[in-house]
C-alpha cells in the first residue's frame, strides 16, 4: 500500500477485525487517507447496530479510525453512508420485489421513508468525496441519492414493467424474526438481507433522519436521484443482462 | 496534497468461476489487487461487491490514476468458504509492508 494517496475498502464482509488490520497496515505503510467499507445503511444508528451484527462491526471500524489521528496526525479518513443500494437489491429480490413475476412483499405500510442510492450513485459519491476531501475528512458522512418509500418504488416498478404487482403486506416484526431465525440456523446471508430489509420499514429506527438533517450532498454538489429512473434502469438491466447488443450487459 | 494514487480493496469469491474471471479481468486491467472475503458471502453479496468495484472503477478511473498492479493475488490465494474465516496477521502485514 506504500505510495498510495488513498485506500478505499469495498470489502463488505462482516469481519471488522480484518478491516482494522488492513487499516493498521495502511497506516504503517504511510497511507494518508482511508475510506472504509460502508456504502449502505447508517452504522452510527445504534438500533441498526443492535439488530444487524455487520453494522456493529462497521461501527467498531469507525471507532478505530477516529482514534488513529491522535497518534498519526497526518492520517485522514471519511466514511460514507449511502443508504440502501436500491437497484441491486431490487433486482436480486432482497428487497422483496419480484421483477419477473410482478409481485412484492411489503412489511409495514410501505409509506415508511428510507434512504437509498443506485450503485452508480455510490461510485459518484466516492468520486465527489475525493474531490471534496478537505471539506468532509475525518467524518462519517451521509449521502444518499434519494429518500423514498416502498410504495414509491412499487409505483415505479409497475410503471417500468407495465404490470400491476401483487402485493403481500406483512409486519416488520415478522421480517426481523425470520431473519434472526435464519442466522441462528446457520444461514447468515439469507438472514442478513431480511434484517437489512426490515430497516426500510421500521419507523422506530428513524433511518432517513440523518440523511435529511446532515446530508453532505450539497457540499459535494450532488442532486437527488429519481426513483423512477433508478427503478426503470434496474429493470432494463435485469431484462438485458448477459444478452448481446446492449451496453448494459457487461 | 493532491490525491493521485488510489487503491481499491475488494472481495473475491472462491467458488464463483464467473465472478472470479470477471474480477480477475477487472483487477488485471485496472491494476489493483484484492483481498479475499473474510466471511461467507452469498452470490448476491458477491455480485453487489463486484458491481460496487466496477462502479467505483468506472467513475474513478476517468479522474484518477490508479496504482500499478501488485501481484499479491497468487500469494494470497483464495481459501475455501468452508474455512469461513481468514486470519491475516503479522506475516501478511510483513508481506504488504515489504
Amino acid at each position: 500500500m506504500a505510495g498510495q494517496d488513498l485506500v478505499i475498502s469495498t470489502m463488505s464482509g462482516g469481519d471488522s477485525d480484518q478491516q482494522i488490520r488492513i487499516i493498521d497496515a495502511a497506516v504503517a505503510a504511510g497511507v494518508k487517507r482511508f475510506i472504509p467499507d460502508e456504502f449502505s445503511h447508517d452504522s452510527m444508528n445504534e438500533h441498526i447496530r443492535g439488530r444487524i451484527p455487520k453494522y456493529a462491526g462497521r461501527a467498531k471500524v469507525i471507532a478505530h479510525l477516529q482514534k488513529i489521528p491522535k497518534d498519526h496526525p497526518d492520517f485522514e479518513w471519511t466514511a460514507i453512508a449511502t443508504g440502501y443500494t436500491l437497484d441491486t437489491q431490487l433486482i436480486s429480490g432482497n428487497m422483496g420485489f419480484d421483477m419477473e413475476w410482478h409481485s412484492a412483499t411489503i412489511h409495514g405500510t410501505g409509506t415508511e421513508p428510507f434512504s437509498a442510492s443506485s450503485l452508480e450513485r455510490v461510485g459518484q459519491i466516492v468520486v465527489r468525496t475525493i474531490q471534496h476531501w478537505d471539506e468532509i475528512k475525518n467524518q462519517y458522512i451521509y449521502a444518499a441519492g434519494m429518500i423514498t418509500s416502498a410504495n414509491e418504488v412499487l409505483r415505479s416498478a409497475e410503471k417500468a414493467t407495465g404490470h400491476e404487482f401483487t402485493v403481500g403486506n406483512y409486519d416488520v416484526e415478522e421480517c426481523i424474526v425470520e431473519g434472526q431465525k435464519r442466522i441462528e440456523k446457520g444461514f447468515p446471508d439469507s438472514g442478513m438481507f431480511l434484517l437489512e430489509r426490515s430497516v426500510l420499514y421500521d419507523k422506530t429506527l428513524e433511518v432517513s433522519k440523518p440523511f435529511k438533517d446532515r446530508s453532505a450532498n450539497s457540499i459535494m454538489g450532488l442532486t437527488p436521484e429519481s426513483v423512477e429512473v433508478v427503478v426503470s434502469t434496474a429493470y432494463h438491466d435485469f431484462k438485458h443482462h448477459g444478452k448481446p447488443g446492449c451496453g448494459c450487459s457487461s | 496534497m493532491a490525491i493521485e494514487k488510489v487503491m481499491i480493496l475488494g472481495v473475491k469469491r472462491s467458488d464463483e468461476t464467473t465472478n472470479r474471471h470477471h474480477f480477475a479481468d477487472k483487477t488485471s486491467r485496472i491494476g489493483n489487487y484484492a483481498f479475499p472475503s473474510s466471511t461467507p458471502s452469498s452470490h448476491n453479496t458477491a455480485s453487489l461487491v463486484l458491481q460496487n468495484i466496477k462502479s467505483l472503477y468506472s467513475h474513478i478511473l476517468h479522474k484518477l490514476s490508479v496504482s500499478p498492479l501488485m501481484s499479491l493475488l497468487p500469494t494470497f490465494s483464495i481459501r475455501s468458504q468452508i474455512t469461513r474465516r481468514l486470519h491475516y496477521n503479522q506475516p501478511w502485514r510483513d508481506k504488504i509492508l515489504s
